[in-house]
């Protein structure tokens, strides 16, 4: 801002006006004293009024732009509480649109998961009545959950055990000796430790061979396991080889 | 003829790997093939790594020791085959198997009685 401000023009206005009417005074109490010059006299009050009235005119032109500013100014203020308002206005919005994202951004997370799992459940689709049939199966056979007698030394376990490996498909593969004796006999050479599951020395050399041949054979689906397993059961448990013998038939 | 001779192959091949795939949920047999070497055979474990297709859902079917296949899974890792040939390990795996199945019957009546409450508290608030 180069030009003076309003206040400032106003001030040296009122100034001027003050040593003017000084001016005018003074002249006028001189102008007493000295009656004898007469008319010079006349001719400094006539400047001297002229030069009040038109710094008088000059003063109401700067009071009316002074006005003109005031309303100006009375707008501007107004303008920025508006604007004051409407940022504070801006700022909610902005909050709550961060809100919305976070929960949509959650929504979508929780969505994609559903649709995972809804894809995978249609990939995988198993039908009710199988899947209670397999439950069946592996807590008759108390795979899952031990029977509600189970004691501490008794002998079933929920895993193949050392007799049922020679029964099933593995053992008679490699002609395992099923009863017990020749076993506990080379096992105590063998081994001559205290070990309470006697290792069937014959089975895994077979395994190992079943790996290298497995190129010559392709998988089959649903073969005679089922019988087998009841045989495992028979072995397993005698309370539960029942209901899985019944299974089978 | 010979596609009957085949068929009962694989058929023979199914059951065999369905049981020793179920074989695996034994630690002490696990211990036993850990110490006489076969999982550092990398055809041994390269078996294993395929024995895998056992968790599809049209084989799995067929288990009748499901926890076999988290035994499969452990056994893809290294430290596991060879951790096992430890007798101390094997009898912890154990021990912790049978403490699991003996108590699996209470352990899921609480869970089933927790669910409930929490359900019927649910029910209640709604109300």
């Amino acid at each position: 801002m180069a030009a003076p401000s309003t206040k400032a023009v106003l001030l040296s206005l009122v100034d001027d006006v003050e040593i003017i009417t000084k001016e005018l005074f003074e002249s006028i109490a001189s102008s007493k004293q000295q009656k004898a010059t007469g008319l010079g006299g006349t001719e400094d009050y006539h400047q001297l009024t002229e030069l009040l009235v038109q710094k008088d005119q000059e003063l109401k032109d700067a009071l009316n732009l002074a006005g003109e500013q005031a309303v100006i100014q009375k707008k501007i203020d107004s303008l920025k509480a508006e604007s004051f308002k409407r940022d504070q206005d801006i700022r909610k919005l902005q909050q709550q649109l961060k809100e919305a994202e976070h929960v949509l951004s959650t929504a979508i997370y929780q969505a994609k998961q559903k649709l995972i799992s809804i894809q995978k459940a249609t990939k995988n689709q198993v039908p009710s009545e199988e899947l209670i049939k397999y439950a069946h199966r592996i807590s008759a056979s108390n795979a899952v959950a031990a029977p509600l007698t189970w004691q501490p030394g008794d002998p079933r376990r929920p895993y193949p055990q050392d007799i049922e490996m020679r029964l099933g498909f593995l053992g008679r593969q490699s002609d395992l000796p099923i009863n017990g004796q020749m076993l506990q006999a080379q096992s105590q050479a063998s081994q001559g430790s205290s070990l309470s599951w006697q290792p069937p020395p014959e089975i895994a050399p077979m395994v190992s061979q079943v790996a290298i041949n497995q190129s010559a054979m392709s998988v089959d689906s649903k073969g005679h396991n089922k019988e087998n397993e009841g045989d495992e059961v028979e072995v397993m448990s005698t309370d539960s080889s029942s209901s899985s013998s019944s299974e089978s038939g | 003829m010979a596609a009957r001779v085949t068929e009962q192959e694989d058929r023979l091949r199914f059951q065999i790997e369905l049981e020793f795939v179920q074989c695996l949920a034994n630690p002490n047999y696990l211990h036993f093939l850990a110490q006489r070497g076969f999982f550092k055979d990398p055809a041994f474990v390269n078996y294993l790594k395929y024995l895998q297709y056992w968790k599809d859902p049209p084989y799995s079917k067929y288990l009748k020791y499901p926890h076999c296949l988290h035994f499969l899974d452990l056994l893809q890792y290294e430290s596991f085959r060879k951790e096992i040939a430890n007798f101390q390990c094997a009898k912890f795996i154990d021990d912790q198997q049978l403490l699991q199945w003996q108590h699996y019957t209470r352990k899921r009546i609480r869970l089933l009685n927790q669910q409930a409450e929490t359900n019927q508290q649910q029910l209640q608030q709604q109300k």
